[in-house]
């Protein structure tokens, strides 16, 4: 943790080296987290490419207190989706074209194939879900955050967290029984 | 605990050990009783981790991280420090005034007691700088670092409590360069201070803060029992509001006068200046070995960082006193 604060002090100062860190760091985290949530790749990339120039502008006013950066990161995250779905008059139906990417951890064409249709089931259906139930669905599972994490970027209690994420599986078990 | 928080905080636990790697059979042998309910659940999970191997394109990666650079290099350089040298401009004519004017007024009174991030503070550093250059004895200077040394302690065990980790490392670095600038005031002939000059954070290796000493550096001949050292009293002021300005009680250091001695005249005036150091240092100490202590783990080695500038600072300044 001091690590990551001496970091973000050098950040802070404009350091490229400690900037970029942060940046690499954190970039296929964000990514996954909004796209996820939004469920449309090109948005999902201009999204992301936002949060990050957004943290470059206000990053001299962040303040340590005691949550990893990346909390910080997903409030700015957070806060940039809610703003699009309010100017959005409906939830995009735009569905995730072929071009949705996994590792290449597997050469097998087939196998890859196969986890891309998985992935892009999970897509959507958790755009089925409620907001708060997409949210903590991502931040857990595509973000990887803990729950502590999730109830310090969501501003809710922990045992709240909690229960939104019992009944967010329940719910995603329901929307991937029906695709 | 109810059945639900229960289940809920079970559940939580397998996805913690499912998101580690561990297999849903090992989650469902842990918790036997509860295994009909839970694999259903954790079998979505499980699909829900597949997100978790989602990879941004490598084009719209490498765009981006260009993007990203381009607006580094377009950011105003140092902004924060721009801000400060423009507080500056303002604050030192405005702290000379002051003191030489106002002593004990109101606003010098408000912006001693202010904190780091405070609109007064920029007056209060100020204000001691200039305190500094109507100071022209090296034993009044050596008194007056005494007592800012005093302020920083109070503000990093502040700042400590209200979480700005940022702000604990800053005052740390002030009060290293003023522990350093009364160590290089040579009072006692001995300038230690030359070669050290970034002893402390540089040279504070994590291992060698976690081993901090209690005691306080001994002086020949000079019995600290003889000190009546008062007890201070550090105040926390509810959360500042938006229009309330922060602010923090600091025990006053005692002036050489006050250093009640059997004998005072056995003492020459660097034994004196000597007994002060020795007692505050032990004063400042105890208050950060007990901030320390409270502190949550994730604060403690910024706290051990201050403590060990403040041991090497003071030791560098009594050690220079001869």
């Amino acid at each position: 943790m001091q690590d990551e604060v001496s970091l973000i002090r050098r950040a802070q100062e404009r350091d490229q080296v400690a900037l970029t860190q942060l940046y690499e760091e954190n970039f296929d985290r964000i990514y996954r987290y909004i796209v996820l949530k939004i469920g449309d790749r090109t948005e999902a990339e201009d999204m992301t490419q936002q949060v990050f120039l957004n943290a470059l502008k206000s990053i001299s006013s962040y303040k340590f207190k005691g949550m990893p950066f990346s909390s910080w990161l997903y409030r700015i995250a957070h806060n940039q989706m809610v703003d699009y779905f309010r100017k959005k008059s409906k939830r995009l139906t735009v569905p995730l074209d072929e071009s949705l990417p996994i590792p290449a951890t597997d050469g097998d064409p087939k196998y890859l194939a196969e986890k891309k249709v998985e992935i892009e089931e999970v897509v959507m259906a958790t755009k089925k879900l409620t907001a708060a139930q997409q949210e903590v669905i991502s931040l857990r599972f595509a973000a990887e955050l803990s729950i502590t994490e999730v109830a310090g970027v969501m501003r809710r209690s922990e045992g709240a967290v909690k229960a939104l994420q019992h009944s967010a599986i329940i719910a995603l078990r329901k929307a991937l029984a029906a695709e | 605990m109810d059945k639900g928080k229960d289940f809920e905080n079970i559940l939580n636990d397998c996805l913690d050990r499912l998101i580690k790697g561990e297999a849903i059979e090992s989650c469902l042998a842990r918790y036997p009783e509860y295994a009909i309910e839970l694999e259903p659940l954790l079998k979505t999970a499980l699909e829900a981790r597949l997100a978790a191997t989602l990879q941004p394109r490598a084009e719209f990666r490498q765009r981006a991280g260009i993007e990203f650079q381009k607006a580094i290099g377009e950011m105003p350089a140092k902004a924060i420090r721009h801000t400060f040298r423009w507080q500056l401009r303002w604050a030192i004519p405005l702290a000379v005034f002051l003191v030489l004017f106002s002593g004990g007024a109101g606003t010098v009174v408000a912006a001693t007691n202010s904190l780091p991030g405070s609109p007064l503070y920029g007056i209060k550093l100020a204000t001691e700088q200039v305190q500094l250059t109507f100071a022209f004895s090296a034993e009044s200077k050596a008194e007056l670092y005494v007592r800012f040394v005093d302020y920083r302690v109070a503000e990093i065990v502040r700042m400590a409590e209200e979480g700005d980790f940022l702000q604990v490392e800053q005052v740390t670095e002030r009060m290293n360069s003023q522990l350093l600038a009364m160590a290089d005031l040579n009072i006692g002939g001995i300038n230690l201070s030359g070669d050290m000059a970034t002893f402390a954070l540089e040279a504070l290796s994590p291992e060698e803060q976690t081993e901090t000493s209690t005691s306080a550096p001994t002086v020949a001949n000079v019995p600290t029992s003889l000190i009546t050292i008062p007890a201070p009293t550090v105040t926390s002021p509810p959360k500042a509001t938006e229009n309330q300005v922060p602010v923090i009680i600091v025990p006053q250091a005692p002036e050489r006068g006050s250093v009640i001695l059997e004998d005072t005249g056995m003492l020459s005036d660097i034994e004196i200046l000597k007994l002060l150091l020795i007692e505050r240092y032990e004063e400042n100490l105890r208050i950060l070995l007990e901030q320390l202590e409270q502190a949550p783990e994730a604060f403690k080695p910024a706290l051990q960082q201050a403590i060990g500038v403040l041991q090497l600072g003071y030791e560098l300044a009594i050690a220079s006193l001869g």
